[in-house]
């Protein structure tokens, strides 16, 4: 593989060595954008086949060999999803998730301004409270969690639900605003706090309006995994059940699956997200880079 | 005389004390403090006490007595315990290390071959992480379905031979560890993309004055440079892909026997859903909660290495 037009540098050494481009460093070009556009295809391959399946007809599916197009294109298998879906469970995921997210929206940017400007001792064992509470399997306090709301008969209840939800999308918006806040300069808040603004009328007046897109992109990440979230929905709940508790009980099982309904309920399930992430990447993408950095 | 100066000198300092509190600025916040410290702090007392008592919901009035340690040992010594907690660490080192591979080779990929198509690119490797577990677990059941899935179709196409991906313990293992890599690895590809595009410009054009090979580049300028990067997204990678149950409950529902049992669907199996051992699946909890704690505090403690690369 020619190595030398290949962008491994740039500047003054990089564009000489790029008016060298020759022959064998055409063929590598080539064969490495060939060996990626095979790994895009395997890459999205799971997605196109639940999309795929989603519009076929019985038959097509249980075929001999792979039916890479469906032909004819049939609604059917999504009809009958949406006939028999319980839409209740549907609300109750989009309840659920939004109330959960607004009151992480609403307390995490305040607690990430105070653990990023008021310094004390304890800001450091705080942080990692609060980021340790989300990185936990949830199966950790799944225990617990089953007990307490079952002592507190709140098994099996919205409002239960949402409380756990809180408490895991309160910490990861904490933590991905105090990558943001941490990363802002102060000037423009001391500026303000010259001409007299209080501490908090700094953050409502100047780091708020500034950091909006942050807490978009806080938001964002944080609905798609709650609006994912299986395990805990689950575990708590046996009739007020979500979205996607719902669809796991159309996994097909026995002699005779019925796998278009299964994949029409899995491709409702997962539009909604996917459409959500493609549209707002960019938002997304900076979601998960202060995700992960945290510093 | 003396008494009232005393109280004369106390009381303003009281009433400054009194005021300071009030004026505190962490009063703000504090309602979203104490939210979250009534949400986590309680259940992780009670799964302690769990686990250090002995409910069992099968034994009809057993009385409630302290067992020390019973329940940790019932999990760490027993066959079913072990074998669990060894499913965990085989799923999540082996999807961790899939995951920084595939994000390496695909971040250098886009970095090197795709040119204008870039943010396309990554926009489509971003993907699968908004893909909910569940249909995760249903996709890749039609995908292996043995007589009508499209991959067991074409390596019987290819070798003759028919196969059930999730019917053995190793091809199940394979799988779940298959779908824990595709959910995750484009965080890896985002990070470590990142981290490439911001790699500093003197060492690699040094190099390449030097007559460096690509792979020599790769290996001996790229990668000890990546250095920090690579340690951070492995044990984020760790942190998330140790997080697993759709997979290994709905698409092998732990099976075949319990090869795919780890300790998340121990938990729910011996706690919740079959046999209702209360304390013994808390103290698996509390097992699963410190690992957890650990590889958060390595991470916590890796993020710091690289405040330069880190964008």
């Amino acid at each position: 593989m020619g190595h030398a037009d290949l962008p491994l540098s740039s500047g003054a050494a990089g564009r000489a060595a790029a008016r060298r481009l020759n022959r064998r460093a055409l063929l590598g070009r080539i064969v490495g954008g060939v060996v990626l556009a095979v790994v895009l295809v395997v890459w999205m391959g799971p997605l196109y086949w639940l999309i795929n399946t989603t519009f076929k007809y019985k038959a097509q599916i249980q075929s001999e060999a792979p039916v890479w197009f469906p032909d004819p294109i049939t609604l059917d298998n999504l009809e009958w999803v949406y006939d028999n879906l319980d839409h209740e469970a549907l609300y109750r995921s989009l309840r659920v998730v939004s109330i959960s997210v607004a009151i992480a929206l609403v307390f995490g940017p305040m607690m990430a301004y105070a653990l990023s400007r008021f310094h004390t001792r304890a800001n450091r064992q705080l942080e990692s409270w609060i980021i340790s509470t989300r990185m936990m399997p949830p199966a950790a306090l799944i225990m617990p969690y089953y007990f307490l709301l079952l002592r507190t008969s709140l098994l099996n209840t919205e409002f239960g639900l949402t409380l756990l939800y809180i408490a895991v999308n309160l910490p990861l918006t904490t933590w991905i605003m105090l990558a943001y806040l941490r990363s802002l300069p102060e000037d423009s808040e001391e500026a303000a706090r010259l001409d007299g603004a209080s501490r908090w009328g700094a953050f409502w007046y100047i780091v708020v309006p500034m950091t909006k897109s942050s807490i978009a992109a806080a938001g964002l990440l944080v609905t798609i995994l709650t609006w994912n979230e299986f395990f805990i929905a689950f575990v708590v709940t046996s009739s007020n059940i979500t979205f996607p508790v719902q669809v796991a009980g159309f996994l097909a099982n026995g002699m005779n699956p019925e796998y278009g309904h299964m994949a029409a309920a899995g491709l409702l399930l997962s539009l909604p997200p996917v459409i959500v992430a493609l549209v707002f990447h960019r938002s997304l993408l900076s979601g998960l880079h202060a995700f992960a950095g945290g510093k | 005389m003396s008494a009232s100066g005393a109280t004369a000198l106390a009381t303003p300092n009281r009433r400054s004390v009194k005021r300071s509190i009030w004026r505190s600025p962490w009063l703000v916040p504090l309602p979203g403090f104490l939210l979250l410290a009534i949400l986590t702090l309680p259940p992780f007392l009670y799964s302690v006490y769990l686990s250090v008592i002995n409910i069992d919901v099968s034994v009809p009035l057993l009385p409630v007595r302290f067992v020390w340690l019973t329940n940790y040992a019932r999990v760490l010594t027993t066959a079913d315990g072990l074998h669990a907690l060894m499913i965990s660490l085989i799923i999540s080192f082996g999807s961790t290390f899939a995951a920084v591979v595939m994000g390496l080779v695909i971040a250098y990929l886009i970095h090197l071959f795709a040119g204008r198509l870039a943010g396309l690119i990554v926009v489509l490797v971003l993907v699968p992480l908004a893909v909910s577990p569940v249909a995760m677990a249903l996709v890749f059941s039609l995908i292996l379905d043995p007589l009508y899935g499209p991959v067991p179709q074409i390596v019987e196409m290819l070798t003759g031979e028919l196969i059930a991906p999730t019917g053995n313990a190793t091809g199940a293992l394979l799988t779940v560890m298959f779908v824990q890599t595709w959910q995750w690895s484009p965080l890896a590809v985002i990070l470590l993309l990142g981290g490439i595009k911001s790699l500093p410009r003197e060492p690699v054009e040094a190099a390449q004055i030097d007559g460096a090979s690509f792979w020599g580049m790769i290996w001996h300028v790229h990668l000890p440079l990546l250095r920090p990067l690579l340690a951070v997204t492995g044990i984020f990678e760790f942190i998330l892909c140790s997080q697993v149950f759709a997979a290994t409950d709905l698409l092998t529902n732990g099976g075949p026997g319990n090869a795919t049992v780890d300790l998340s669907l121990f938990i729910y199996k011996i706690g919740i859903s079959e046999s209702g051992q209360v304390s013994v699946a808390a103290a698996a909890g509390v097992i699963t909660l410190i690992l957890g704690l650990i590889s958060t505090a390595v991470w916590l403690k890796v993020a710091k290495w690289d405040t330069q690369i880190y964008r």
